[in-house]
């Protein structure tokens, strides 16, 4: 065996070695709400500020995520978000995305400065962006809050979806130069709906596309 | 380390710069503007691509980069010749599903026929009575295989950019991407993953059996329009 390629096979062990032990297992869907308290309505004194052309707002649900309990008994964990005053329309997006296999089948309500449900919309308006569910909307100066919540009937339910893809490694050939491998792969992704996952929020102006 | 998302396939000469295009939604607010709609006639490509996404030949620089590209037309020649004796039009198909699936949104969808060479969305639209033109570009369909092996095998893939433009001022009211087979993990398209039932190990597997290989374009075409036609139905 050549001196570059035994380099080039013990960069790729000793990648593969260190990134074997940085793994962390993601925690597994959490599919009730079973056993947490639960407040009849929402708490917007936990509501979190957006503002317009600003970084999308990440939310982690885990276990001290609040949970709100609707009058017919059902249970949703929820983020609440305090929209951006304006006098125009303007971009909304929500994301919903995957830790491990749990995914928030997430449903979103539009609210007035009261708290009042102007508009809704369930899991099936979202669309898959990958392993994301995503939706973006047109958001109305009179609609003040966002109310983000785990839909209740999903729970435990889900799917799986295909998922091809290319990873490029580069390895060193300890000559000043690198070896790029391309290596494709195909993954059957399971998703399972639960109250655990990530929400991504972020408001922006309407593009000016022409 | 890193995923390619978009490299694999724009290497491979699809047009997706326009993909990184912000997503504009329709609103029930915008849409209720919209009774009939101008379906310009959609841009497609000269002919279909068959992706090999990862090769050794990549890790050889331009000479390798010329061996695929070489074994890549071989391919595509090959694949547009199953069409052809198939009598499978790719263009008709995929427009008769869109203005179906535009009518059953309740849209009054009027023809427009254009010459389009470029593929991007037009600067200019056919005058014409209608509310608001619906420009799609194809930006590429076929089959796409991750890499070599029975493990990766070549399924069927549609890349489609769609916007509404308003014709009276010219506004753009809904602008997205739909990808049919979920190829790297997107954030700015749509994706709708393939159907697992449909695949090939292996390119030879594919034009070998030309009935499913069509079948395989069919539901990917009824996915992709159905998806793209409900871009024109908001929810909200």
């Amino acid at each position: 065996m050549s001196t570059v390629r035994f380099r080039v096979l013990a960069a790729a062990l000793l990648a593969s070695l260190s990134l074997a032990g940085c793994a962390v297992a993601p925690p597994p869907p959490m599919t009730t709400l079973d056993g947490r308290i639960c407040t009849p309505a929402p708490d917007f004194t936990l509501s979190h500020p957006l503002e317009l052309g600003a970084r999308a707002t990440i939310m982690s649900f885990d276990q001290n995520t609040p949970c709100w309990q609707s009058a017919e008994g059902k249970r949703s964990a929820y983020v609440l978000f305090t929209l951006p005053n304006g006098i125009e329309p303007y971009l909304l997006s929500v994301t919903s995305a995957p830790i491990g296999q749990a995914l928030i089948a997430p449903h979103l309500y539009l609210l007035d400065g009261l708290g009042n449900k102007l508009r809704d919309a369930s899991r099936d308006s979202f669309a898959f962006h990958g392993s994301s569910l995503s939706m973006n909307l047109r958001a109305y100066p009179n609609e003040r809050y966002l109310l983000v919540a785990s839909e209740p009937d999903t729970l435990g339910g889900g799917g799986s979806q295909l998922r091809d893809g290319v990873v490029v490694t580069n390895y060193s050939t300890g000559y000043g130069g690198f070896v790029s491998i391309h290596t494709g792969f195909e993954q059957n992704q399971n998703y399972v709906y639960a109250v655990n996952g990530t929400i991504i929020v972020s408001a922006e102006p309407i593009p000016k596309v022409n | 380390m890193r995923i390619v998302v978009w490299a694999a396939l724009a290497a491979l000469g699809l047009a997706l710069a326009g993909c990184a295009a912000p997503e504009i939604p329709l609103d029930k607010v915008t849409a209720s503007q919209v009774k009939t709609i101008g379906l310009v006639t959609p841009r497609f490509p000269n002919g279909p691509d068959v992706i090999l996404a990862s090769s050794i030949g990549q890790s050889f620089g331009l000479v390798g980069a010329l061996i695929d590209a070489g074994l890549k037309a071989t391919r595509d020649s090959q694949f547009q010749s199953l069409l052809q004796t198939q009598n499978f039009s790719e263009p008709d198909i995929f427009t008769q599903r869109l203005t179906d699936g535009l009518k059953s949104e309740g849209y009054n969808v009027v023809a427009l026929p254009v010459a389009r060479d470029q593929p991007d969305f037009l600067h200019q639209y056919p005058p014409a009575q209608v509310d608001a033109y619906f420009d799609v570009v194809v930006a590429g369909y076929g089959y796409l295989s991750a890499g070599i092996g029975s493990s990766l095998p070549y399924r069927p893939f549609i890349l489609v950019r769609a916007r509404l433009v308003k014709a009276q001022d010219s506004s753009v009211l809904m602008q997205d991407a739909v990808l049919y087979n979920n190829f790297g993990n997107l954030k700015n398209v749509i994706t709708i993953p393939a159907d697992g039932t449909t695949g090939f190990p292996d390119f030879s597997a594919l034009v070998a059996d030309p009935p499913n290989a069509i079948k395989g374009m069919q539901t990917a075409t009824d996915k992709t329009t159905e998806t793209v036609g409900k871009l024109l139905a908001p929810a909200l």
